[in-house]
């Protein structure tokens, strides 16, 4: 499958911009959205941001959320099926790539 | 303030020189954004005190606070007679519960921790509840004294409470790297703003650590913030650390992958309508002693006796590539497998969204069992009953430090005894109140230049390093030793040969090379600091468990089997001086005289005492 992600440092990106990345994905694997972003940041682009440091991983936090395909979700509680994904921040007020404030 | 700056190699990233973008002051500043670290804010802001909290993640709704699930209470008698709480029994006395703590925690509390625990838990756990129905949360009662709650809603009780006082004020997403000291007093804080992207450096008359626990495992049920930096900064900062070898493991989910750290399957099996076959890897019954199984819905000894139980078959090399086993279910019928999946639901229909525990579906689980006939669980580190060696008024043994809750020690002795939500709380408050009272009259003290230099430097190394080790790598190694090294039930050969394991990766991780060089949300950066704090952690705990040669509450060994009263009635503590200086302590004992000094075996004595505190929800 294909993800394509948001990007945007403010210290040194004028504008957002969309990287693909492809990723292989076993079936049946029950990846989530979160295991992807990290699967991706440690083996593709160890400059990827998500929010990722103080997260519960079981949907209590409420804080990975991020829009997949347009659609607003929990990037912990979300499972890939194979299908190509769009992911973008939740809001506007972005820190960096998919991290926002709040 | 100068730093010196390391020669740059040539054609390689720009040297990256760190300055402090603002300096932060207060009476009192708590790290931490759980319920040690918001109940320190709240009484040393109603004792007189200005007061900052520092937070990793964000204050109310970040660590192992949001990941309760559970209970939390007070004695009977209490309840029933000071505050009148209707339903409550009181023959679940104040003298119960101390006796409790101390037994369960296999005698190596310190009584007088043990006895500020109960006489403080009332008053508190009431507070907090009534901070919580001010909001609408529902806390479901059931006797002795307990109340069922969400992390969720505990978190909102939490922050109800904060936004009573007026004095504190709250810095969220912001990683403390180092404590800052002048001479022997910790003076405050360096911290990286994640969301900034800039150095703040905090300065307060006393330090209160509120981190919580450390889990450098492959499965683990905490939240990501578990990393142990507290115990690791007060460590390097020359507080002592004591208890570290004994960690509780609790059954945890592997599949389905979105499942994966939830410690579903253990809540299952403290239902008495649930049942299961526990199976290995090859399919054959993995054979538990039925008293065991019993206890699983009666009495929390029932994990310490399944980190036994399992630890042995997993060491036997009957485990899934995972380092689990399966909860099978061929001989139950859809029918009986829905009942008894009714019976988890009907559990948390108190305080969660029918069919959900947290974010996830027991549903969800259940089909998937029908659907697969077995699911594979594992041992996942819940809780680490070691940390910053204190006494009963929270100090840490330097001028201006304290802690409190999972990153400290001595309440629990050897084991997790019941309720680390009570604890957290009335320890955090007891901090809070003391540091601002004993700090009352004095001046703020400014860090030393060579401590500050140090914290800075670290980062700035950290950002410079190049061709060095990758924090994926890095993490994998930690991860991989130790399960491998403070598993369930360990032996001098694993030990010894994890100790060697962790120093190799300790001399790695001073080249740990990022990808990022900024300090704006740059995980890899996070990620290496906190990898560094947890293999201090790990390695301290490794060299308690290696010399610890017994076996007592959740430290196992496989070579010394029997719980050795004779010779280990005693904690070790550590102390860094050019290398982990371990020392042995005889607990303080004020009412409840250790046991005779003899040798007793493991599981005959937590299956004949009478051991487990008598305040769980009895389903039998």
């Amino acid at each position: 499958m294909t993800a394509k992600i948001f990007r945007y440092n403010p210290a040194v990106d004028t504008q957002p911009y969309f990287v693909e990345y492809k990723i292989d994905l076993k079936p049946n694997e029950h990846m989530t959205v979160m295991s992807m972003l990290e699967y991706i940041a440690e083996n593709m682009d160890g400059t990827l941001s998500f929010f990722s440091h103080s997260a519960c991983l079981h949907g209590i936090c409420g804080r990975c959320g991020i829009k997949c395909n347009g659609r607003p979700c929990l990037a912990c509680q979300t499972v890939l099926t194979g299908e190509d994904l769009v992911i973008e921040p939740l809001k506007n007020d972005v820190v960096k790539d998919l991290v926002t404030r709040g | 303030m100068k730093f010196q700056c390391a020669l740059r190699k040539p054609g390689r990233m720009k040297i990256r020189m760190l300055k402090i973008a603002e300096k932060i002051t207060a009476d009192i500043l708590v790290i931490g954004g759980g319920g040690a670290a918001c109940m320190a804010a709240v009484a040393a802001a109603r004792n007189g005190a200005e007061v900052i909290i520092v937070s990793k993640g964000k204050t109310g709704n970040s660590g192992n606070t949001i990941m309760i699930g559970g209970s939390y209470g007070m004695d009977g008698e209490s309840a029933a007679n000071e505050y009148h709480i209707p339903g409550a029994d009181p023959t679940f006395t104040r003298e119960d519960m101390f006796r409790s703590i101390v037994n369960d925690g296999f005698h190596l509390s310190n009584q007088k921790m043990v006895q500020q625990f109960v006489d403080d838990s009332p008053r508190i756990v009431y507070e907090i509840k009534k901070w919580g129905e001010e909001l609408g949360e529902t806390f479901r009662f059931y006797p002795p004294a307990n109340w069922d709650v969400s992390g969720r809603s505990f978190g909102r009780a939490l922050m109800n409470g904060i936004k009573k006082e007026k004095n504190i004020t709250i810095y969220d997403d912001v990683a403390v790297t180092d404590l800052l000291k002048n001479g022997n007093r910790v003076t405050g804080a360096l911290g990286i703003d994640l969301y900034g992207g800039r150095l703040l450096q905090f300065e307060a008359k006393a330090t209160i650590l509120g981190t919580g626990g450390f889990q450098p495992y492959t499965l683990k049920s905490t939240n990501t913030d578990s990393t142990g930096d507290g115990q690791a900064m007060a460590y390097r900062a020359g507080a002592k650390l004591a208890d570290m070898e004994f960690i509780l493991f609790m059954i945890t989910a592997i599949e389905p992958k979105e499942y994966w750290g939830s410690i579903l399957p253990s809540l299952c099996t403290f239902r008495a309508a649930f049942d299961y076959d526990p199976v290995d890897a090859e399919g054959g019954v993995i054979h538990i002693p039925p008293k065991v199984r019993e206890m699983e819905s009666i009495s929390e000894m029932c994990k310490v006796l399944d980190m036994y139980y399992y630890g042995q078959v997993l060491n036997a090399g009957r485990g899934t590539e995972n380092g689990g086993f399966y909860f099978d279910f061929h001989r139950f019928s859809d029918e009986e497998i829905d009942k008894m999946f009714d019976a988890v639901m009907e559990h948390f229909d108190g305080f969660y969204p029918h069919g959900y525990y947290h974010g996830e579906s027991i549903i969800g689980y259940r089909d998937y069992i029908k659907q697969h006939r077995r699911v594979e669980v594992g041992f996942g580190g819940e809780y680490s009953v070691g940390g910053i060696y204190i006494d009963e008024n929270m100090s840490a043994g330097l001028p201006g430090l304290y802690a409190a809750g999972e990153v400290g020690c001595g309440a629990f002795g050897a084991n997790r005894v019941a309720d680390a939500v009570v604890e957290m709380i009335v320890q955090g408050y007891k901090a809070g109140e003391v540091a601002a009272r004993q700090t009352a009259g004095e001046q703020l003290v400014p860090a030393d230049d060579t401590s500050l230099k140090n914290a800075v430097d670290t980062l700035e190394k950290i950002l410079n390093n190049t061709d060095g080790i990758s924090v994926k790598r890095a993490k994998e190694k930690l991860q991989r030793i130790s399960d491998s090294t403070l598993k369930l039930l360990r032996s001098e050969q694993t030990l010894a040969m994890g100790i060697r394991a962790y120093e190799d990766l300790e001399n790695e991780l001073r080249d740990i090379t990022i990808s990022s060089k900024g300090l704006l949300y740059n995980r890899e950066l996070l990620e290496a600091l906190q990898l560094r704090n947890l293999l201090t952690c790990s390695r301290v705990a490794a060299k308690m468990a290696l010399e610890r040669r017994e076996s007592r509450g959740v430290h196992l060994r496989e070579d010394y089997p029997m719980i050795d009263n004779e010779n280990w009635q005693v904690r070790l503590t550590a102390e860094w001086k050019d290398g982990d200086q371990l020392a042995k302590e005889v607990p303080v004992v004020t009412r409840i005289p250790l046991r005779p000094p003899e040798k007793v075996d493991y599981s005959t004595f937590v299956l004949t005492e009478d051991l487990g505190m008598k305040n769980m929800e009895d389903a039998k």
